[in-house]
């Protein structure tokens, strides 16, 4: 047995360079395969930790996953307000903890204009329960002040200070701007890896300011009276959407069939977690897809050796039979092919782990910037440990291929290889 | 013990039923015999080797080496007998490219106790066994004994082969054409060192050629055809 494992060591290191092509090839496959399984997972996790803490969210009724694209991840548009009243309603029920509301629809540079209040800093939660962190500056106080997100700032280098210019709409290049009432950055969030990093937050009452002269959709000077801002009460007679704390979970049911049986208006509620479940539903196509093409390559990979061993298979046949004549039995010649599928693919199992690492290692901030995936260096998990047994196991049933073979010739040549 | 050391009766072998390729009713080789086996190709030299070897069973009659029926034993107990009993000399390409000249010589020895205990009765150790045959065969480079067999000529492969074969001396070499890729001066050379080492080791020969200019090295000629009642068509 001993010498069988020397003999596949001695013979695989005489032919290194197809045998260093064979690992290569399956470890560029297992990285691959591992590093897209880390990905998926991770942006899985990212994705339904865009929002926590928060038990319902309540806009205008349309579709749950509508509701949260707008309301979380700022995607697509509200199709009805929800007025300042209902709103009063809901936060003024004795379940309720705490409100945000937020009102959408502007934009500045093609990032969008998030229009809260001072319990959004405080009540906002992502992740496994990060609340938000000023990286400079501080929350929003005067009218025209406005909180950026990490990436807003990171993207148009926007310092503290800097006067902004909101767009009305929410597309990334405008002709109409709020150019009469511009902002001052006064804080910079850190960054979250969610949404929130591309929006920039200002109180609701700026969001009433500066539309105080547009009339459907157009800016007519004058038309919303003359009277100074600072005379103004400037409440906000709609919304767009309100996130929901509550004081116990076990009210959540409750609190949503009374919001989508109101009668004044029609409300939805929604749960988060459902919500974000469904709508990860829907990508699963794609996350499957990935998974299964990357598994292809890990059989191309297996393919690959598997020629590699039964091209080289009938130049060996004479080392067979000089096996078979000092007394190595037709098995062993079997086992000799299999213990080389088997270290070819363990070599690039462990090398390929090495590359994924050593990139991810490399490429780890460059990911945190540029998708806000948060990944981890840990040790694989038990799903990828089992694809890598996976990947293993096929390996060295891949090696009974030739290895059949090879114990087919070695009983049919004896001593003489008919070439 | 047992008067010969090689017996076939009443042999019958075929590789496809219906079509026999050996029927031999008597063959007795006695130990120390060298015996040169000849007979033109296709005449069932190679499945006579691979009977003897243990490699084949035959359909019919008795195989016996060395008073042991080998076609009674399962294939495992055959090449087990095999390594323990047998050195093999073929044609060319004897070497594993991948081992050095001395673990060349040194692998039966891996696959066989016995013969590992008598190499190491006889010469004290493994290594000082394969070099003291490498030297008697007239190879006493030390640095080529260690170095690849891809840096040796034909001939000198083939002598590596012959100490290989003779490695913790086993009773019988078999030897399949070992000559035909040599010249005529390699050859006799060749020769005249397997069968001293062969008498040395007290080895029974068996030497397989169509070469009849090299049977005055042998003590006994055996023409297969003479032996072989089936008449291969050509």
């Amino acid at each position: 047995m001993n010498t069988v494992l020397m003999l596949a060591g001695r013979s695989l290191y005489n032919r290194r360079l197809t045998a260093i092509m064979t690992v290569l090839s399956i470890a560029v496959s297992v990285a691959l395969l591992v590093g897209v399984e880390k990905i998926r997972t991770e942006a899985k996790n990212s994705f339904s930790s865009t929002i926590s803490g928060t038990d319902l969210i309540v806009g205008a009724r349309s579709g749950s996953i509508q509701l949260l694209l707008y309301s979380v991840f700022r995607m697509g548009n509200a199709t009805n307000n929800i007025s300042w009243k209902s709103y009063q309603d809901i936060a003024a029920q004795a379940v309720v903890d705490w409100t945000i509301p937020i009102s959408l629809g502007d934009s500045h540079r093609g990032y969008r204009v998030l229009g809260t209040t001072a319990d959004y800093f405080k009540h906002y939660h992502y992740g496994r329960n990060h609340s938000l962190k000023f990286r400079d500056g501080e929350q929003f106080k005067a009218l025209h002040d406005v909180v950026l997100g990490a990436e807003v700032a990171d993207q148009l280098g926007y310092q503290l200070k800097q006067k902004v210019v909101i767009s009305h709409g929410t597309g990334s290049v405008s002709f109409s701007k709020h150019e009469d009432q511009p902002f001052t950055v006064v804080g910079i969030l850190e960054p979250t890896g969610t949404p929130l990093d591309r929006t920039l937050h200002v109180s609701l009452s700026a969001i009433e300011a500066i539309h105080i002269d547009w009339q459907s959709g157009a800016y007519i000077p004058g038309s919303g009276g003359i009277a100074p801002l600072s005379e103004r009460g400037l409440a906000p007679k709609e919304i767009t959407a309100v996130l929901v704390g509550l004081k116990s979970k076990m009210a959540t049911f409750q609190l949503q069939r009374g919001i989508n049986n109101y009668r004044k208006e029609a409300l939805q509620a929604i749960l988060p977690g459902v919500a974000l479940q469904q709508l990860w539903g829907m990508l699963s196509i794609v996350e499957n897809i990935l998974l299964i093409v990357t598994g292809f390559v890990v059989v191309t990979g297996m393919l690959g050796m598997l020629t590699v061993l039964l091209t080289s298979l009938n130049e060996r046949r004479r080392e067979m039979a000089l096996l078979r004549s000092v007394g190595v039995r037709p098995w062993q010649v079997c086992l000799l092919l299999v213990i080389e599928t088997g270290g070819l693919t363990l070599c690039g199992i462990i090398f390929g782990m090495a590359m994924l690492y050593g990139g991810l290692a490399v490429s780890l901030p460059l990911i945190e910037s540029h998708f806000g995936l948060f990944l981890e260096l840990g040790m694989p998990s038990e799903y990828e440990f089992k694809l890598l047994t996976i990947v293993f196991l096929a390996g060295l049933l891949c090696g009974f291929i030739p290895g059949y073979k090879a114990y087919r010739h070695s009983v049919s040549d004896g001593m003489t290889v008919r070439l | 013990m047992p008067s010969a050391i090689i017996e076939l009766e009443n042999v019958r072998f075929c590789w496809q039923r219906g079509r026999p390729v050996l029927d031999i009713s008597l063959l007795e080789i006695s130990p120390g015999e060298r015996v040169f086996l000849k007979g033109p190709s296709g005449s069932g030299k190679s499945s006579l080797l691979n009977l003897i070897s243990g490699i084949q069973t035959p359909q019919e009659g008795s195989v016996c080496l060395l008073g042991e029926e080998l076609n009674l034993y399962g294939s495992a107990r055959r090449d087990r007998f095999r390594s323990d009993h047998i050195g093999l000399i073929f044609q060319q390409f004897n070497l594993l490219p991948y081992l050095s000249v001395i673990e060349n010589v040194m692998l039966p020895c891996r696959f066989s106790k016995a013969r590992r205990i008598k190499a190491i009765n006889r010469y004290g150790s493994l290594k000082d066994a394969a070099k003291q045959l490498l030297n008697h065969l007239g190879l006493t480079d030390g640095f080529l004994l260690e170095s690849t067999v891809t840096k040796l000529s034909i001939g000198q492969q083939q002598r590596v082969a012959v100490a290989r074969a003779l490695m913790g001396s086993p009773e019988l070499v078999i030897a399949d054409e070992p000559t035909s890729a040599l010249d005529a001066d390699a050859r006799n050379v060749f020769l005249e060192l397997l069968i001293s080492e062969c008498e040395k080791s007290e080895s029974t020969l068996i030497f397989v050629s169509h070469d009849s200019a090299l049977e005055q090295y042998f003590s006994r000629v055996i023409s297969i055809n003479d032996i072989n009642a089936v008449e291969v068509l050509k």
